[in-house]
């Protein structure tokens, strides 16, 4: 009897998993509407908040009248943000940590649009060449892994630097030189004299072909004179699976391993730009301890290169409600993206994403780690 | 740790863990069945739902999520020749043929069952024996890496049938598929002709879907026949499945580990280990060797028993280590961040109770699992008698849309398309398809582990083989591959003896026939 009525069993069972969907999207918004209603900016958002928790669960444009904010423009429809990398990831996780608090700020739902593939390439072409310019598409942009395979390989890359219209910053990523718990380089220096004493016998463990760490590991280099040897892999993982597999003598990668591994693996030195109230400060900085050695990853907001500077505006302003809220903070930092001491805008991310390209078109120039 | 696994069950055996258990299982067997979702896409199309469950509920989800899509995936790939994930590309070898003899049904629950016994072993050995496995897995350098592709390639000597040259070829087509795109090591960009999309290379689902799903329907079409295969429903079919199997017992409980331990190595992935599966079950199974391709029972159960043990071992690195082994562990590393838990060992003292009602989760899967496939076996073999004209626009179209779900890429589309017609004419000149897939797949892995190899053993001024030697993992899987590749040629010429011998038999009976009949003259 059972197998006669198999089918209307399979359709109670897809019934069930769209019902749980529901529940499970409606408790996901609720607590986010909380946290952001806390802790937002009164004056400007208190009208357009009532709206939201409607707009929450039917996750459908609300126009709401009240929008009397600051700036003239506002989200009419959903608003699409590209994550071009797969989800789980760190790029994944950060903006969907954004998302969750900036929701709760403004009259429409964030929609996640994961389209990975080279690297992230694919899914800023897509943005940049496709993306609706009245704001109502915007992604995240990682450099240096947006400007990188432009300057590796400008033919293959379909997009400029200046495509990007960036918003803000919103996380601060910098670069980690790690070792395993037990290693017997205490100290940075330790591990560069031994490094002196072997030229090209310590192995560094880096992610991905040619990327940021790979840069990282040549300015490493160069500031020190010392020559190590990089052993490449697919991702911050397999680094760290390399490293306590004995495979390699140190690795460079992110900030998350400090806390994720714990006791397996520890730090060195950290690549960051100010030592002003930073975060991990048990971690000394290549700059104190004498290098000038910086490298940062960037979580930032951008949109299409036509995008409305009104839009443009509006987002930044929501960012920099994001970025001042504590428990986003806190959030950012326990899936280990810290984000910037103080709020980045549009100019100034713009200024320092450009930084950062001439300074890895100078290392790529030296080391000639062109493509063809 | 019993404590632990009191927690645990305490922690699943709630309504709301059922709930999300069934949810999660209906789900992911249907998505896992759709060719071209793979376990990975099903796992991660679900992942945002969970961020507004309890974390030990979003993981039971994702869990349950990826057994049944491993168990889905391997349903079209009896029925119709096409995989619905990558683990399920090994057991289209003698589960398609099944279908084409009328034994659909019997394939359904035969896979069902072996995955059945495959999940429960994979569960089982990550309840108790993550730690040591986790360790265990550390060891895994290049070196290691390299050699067990190498002796995964060597399988294809097994799989190749009577011409292992034409299986080679076929190989190495597959692994020059992956040549394109950027170097490891340089980070220049080979074969790209400026065309960004192959950037990343060419991607194994669009791949893999060419070469199955549109290289078999160009194949049904040319057939010309009026369905896919005929049904022949047997009565009290399930006691016949379940009496066959307990014949195969040994074989069901070693594929399951098999696939549990390649699982557990980071990297490593479900075909792998099907196709491991696949060639160790050929290689143990004396009596039927020569069944192997043509509908062979073990050569479904070997591969479909070892896929659903990839579940279990690819949560190992997860919890053992804080390390994500695969595609959908890395979202289920990413459902835990999100909760602000820090995946790994650590877990087992933070927040053990998540930890144990996650493994126990993923072993109450199994029964559930078992439900939902009983319930589906009977109408979802129906598909086998549709007519053909409504199947093939059907089959092709869930490819292309199933290629194109994958990261929204109609160049995918277009490499689905490519690789399908040249899997059609491969096939036309007697290279098997699932060679140049096996290339496919192992191919990146043999590159990038040689490579790192040069580079490892350079920093330890040893010359390569001196690097390969001085790691006794990896002796051990150079002895392995040597191992595959001897015993493969030797079935070949024993394939090939065997035939010459009949041939001198049939010629002795024609030689006696024709005396005899000289005699009666």
């Amino acid at each position: 009897m059972l197998r006669r009525h198999s089918l209307s069993w399979m359709a109670l069972l897809v019934a069930m998993t769209l019902a749980l969907a529901a529940c499970g999207g409606d408790e996901g918004a609720e607590d986010a509407s909380d946290g952001g209603d806390d802790d937002s900016a009164e004056a400007d958002e208190e009208p357009a908040n009532e709206g939201e928790d409607d707009a929450e669960g039917d996750g459908g444009g609300d126009d709401s009248a009240e929008g009397d904010t600051a700036g003239d423009w506002e989200p009419s429809s959903n608003v699409t943000v590209t994550v071009p990398f797969n989800p789980g990831g760190g790029a994944d996780t950060s903006q969907r940590t954004w998302n969750e608090y900036a929701e709760p700020l403004i009259p429409v739902s964030l929609n996640v649009e994961n389209r990975e593939g080279a690297g992230g390439v694919t899914g800023w072409t897509q943005m940049i060449n496709e993306g609706s310019t009245d704001g109502h598409h915007i992604a995240i942009a990682t450099p240096p892994f947006n400007v990188l395979p432009k300057v590796m390989d400008p033919e293959a890359v379909p997009y400029e630097h200046e495509d990007f219209t960036y918003i803000c910053i919103y996380g601060v990523v910098p670069g980690v030189l790690y070792v395993p718990e037990d290693s017997e380089y205490e100290e940075l220096d330790d591990f560069i004299t031994a490094a002196e004493d072997n030229p090209g016998g310590l192995s560094v463990a880096v992610a991905g072909q040619a990327g940021a760490e790979a840069l990282l590991t040549y300015m490493l280099m160069n500031e020190t004179g010392v020559e190590v040897t990089m052993v490449p892999f697919d991702g911050g993982s397999e680094s760290v699976a390399a490293l306590r597999g004995g495979t390699t003598d140190a690795m460079f990668a992110s900030t998350n391993f400090i806390e994720e591994q714990e006791g397996e693996i520890r730090p060195l030195a950290i690549a960051r730009a100010s030592d002003e109230d930073p975060e991990y400060p048990d971690v000394p900085s290549f700059n104190e301890l004498g290098y000038d050695i910086v490298q940062e990853r960037y979580r930032a907001l951008a949109g299409p290169p036509e995008i409305d500077e009104a839009a443009v505006q509006y987002w930044a302003d929501i960012c920099q409600q994001v970025v001042e809220n504590e428990e986003f903070r806190q959030a950012m930092r326990d899936t280990g993206n810290p984000p910037p001491g103080s709020f980045i805008g549009p100019d100034e991310s713009t200024e320092r994403v450009m930084d950062m390209v001439s300074d890895i078109e100078t290392v790529v120039e030296e080391f000639d780690i062109q493509g063809d | 740790m019993w404590e632990g696994m009191l927690e645990g069950m305490r922690g699943v055996l709630t309504l709301e863990s059922l709930w999300v258990l069934l949810a999660g299982t209906a789900a992911g067997a249907a998505i896992g069945a759709l060719p071209g979702l793979s376990a990975v896409s099903a796992v991660a199309l679900l992942l945002p739902f969970t961020f507004g469950m309890e974390p030990a509920h979003g993981l039971i989800m994702l869990a349950s999520v990826y057994t049944s899509a491993q168990y889905g995936g391997s349903i079209p790939a009896i029925l119709i020749n096409t995989p619905g994930t990558s683990g399920a590309a090994a057991t289209t070898i003698d589960g398609y043929p099944m279908t084409l003899k009328g034994e659909a049904q019997e394939a359904l629950y035969l896979q069902l069952f072996a995955g059945v016994v495959g999940g429960t072993i994979g569960a089982l050995i990550l309840i108790f024996f993550t730690p040591t496995l986790a360790a265990w897995s550390l060891l895994m350098g290049p070196a290691e890496y390299f050699w067990l592709a190498v002796a995964g390639l060597a399988m294809v000597a097994s799989l190749a049938g009577k011409d292992i040259l034409k299986g080679l070829i076929g190989a190495g087509l597959g692994v020059f598929l992956t040549v394109p795109g950027q170097d490891l090591i340089t980070g220049r960009t080979r074969f790209t002709f400026d065309y960004h999309h192959l950037i990343g290379g060419i991607e194994i689902v669009p791949a893999l879907l060419g070469f199955f799903a549109v290289a078999s329907v160009i194949g049904l079409v040319e057939r010309g026949d009026e369905s896919v295969a005929p049904l022949t429903p047997r009565p009290g079919v399930i006691r016949y499945v379940l009496k066959r199997m307990g014949r195969m017992k040994a074989l069901l409980a070693y594929t399951g580990v098999l696939g549990t331990l390649v699982g557990a190595i980071p990297g490593a992935g479900a075909s792998v280990s099907a196709f491991v599966a696949y060639s160790e079950s050929k290689r143990v199974s004396k009596k039927n060797r020569s069944q192997f391709g043509k509908g062979a029972w073990e050569g479904v159960a070997g591969p479909e028993s070892a896929n659903n043990g990839v579940v279990g071992g690819s949560i190992v690195p997860l919890l053992g280590l804080g390390l994500p082994g695969s595609g959908s562990a890395a979202v289920m590393f990413g459902a835990l961040t999100v909760h602000g838990i820090i995946p790994g060992p650590r877990m087992f003292e933070d927040r053990a109770d998540i930890a144990y009602t996650f493994m126990l989760g993923v072993l109450a899967t199994i029964p559930i699992m078992l439900v939902v496939g009983l319930l589906t076996v009977r109408w979802s073999s129906l598909v086998v008698r549709a007519p053909l004209r409504y199947m093939v626009p059907v089959i092709l179209s869930l490819a292309v849309m199933g290629t194109y779900s994958f990261r929204q890429n109609t160049f995918d589309v277009g490499v689905l398309i490519a690789v399908g017609l040249i899997g059609y004419l491969l096939a036309k000149v007697g290279i098997p398809p699932i060679a140049t897939a096996l290339g496919l797949v192992l191919g990146t892995l043999i590159e990038h582990n040689l490579q790192r190899s040069v580079i490892v053993a350079g920093t330890r001024d040893m010359g390569l083989w001196q690097f390969f030697f001085s790691r006794p993992i990896a002796i051990g899987f150079i002895i392995v591959a040597a191992f595959v590749l001897l015993s493969g040629i030797r079935q070949v010429i024993r394939e090939h003896s065997d035939e010459d011998k009949s041939d001198a038999e049939d010629e002795e009976e024609r030689g006696a026939e024709a005396s005899s009949e000289r005699s009666q003259e």
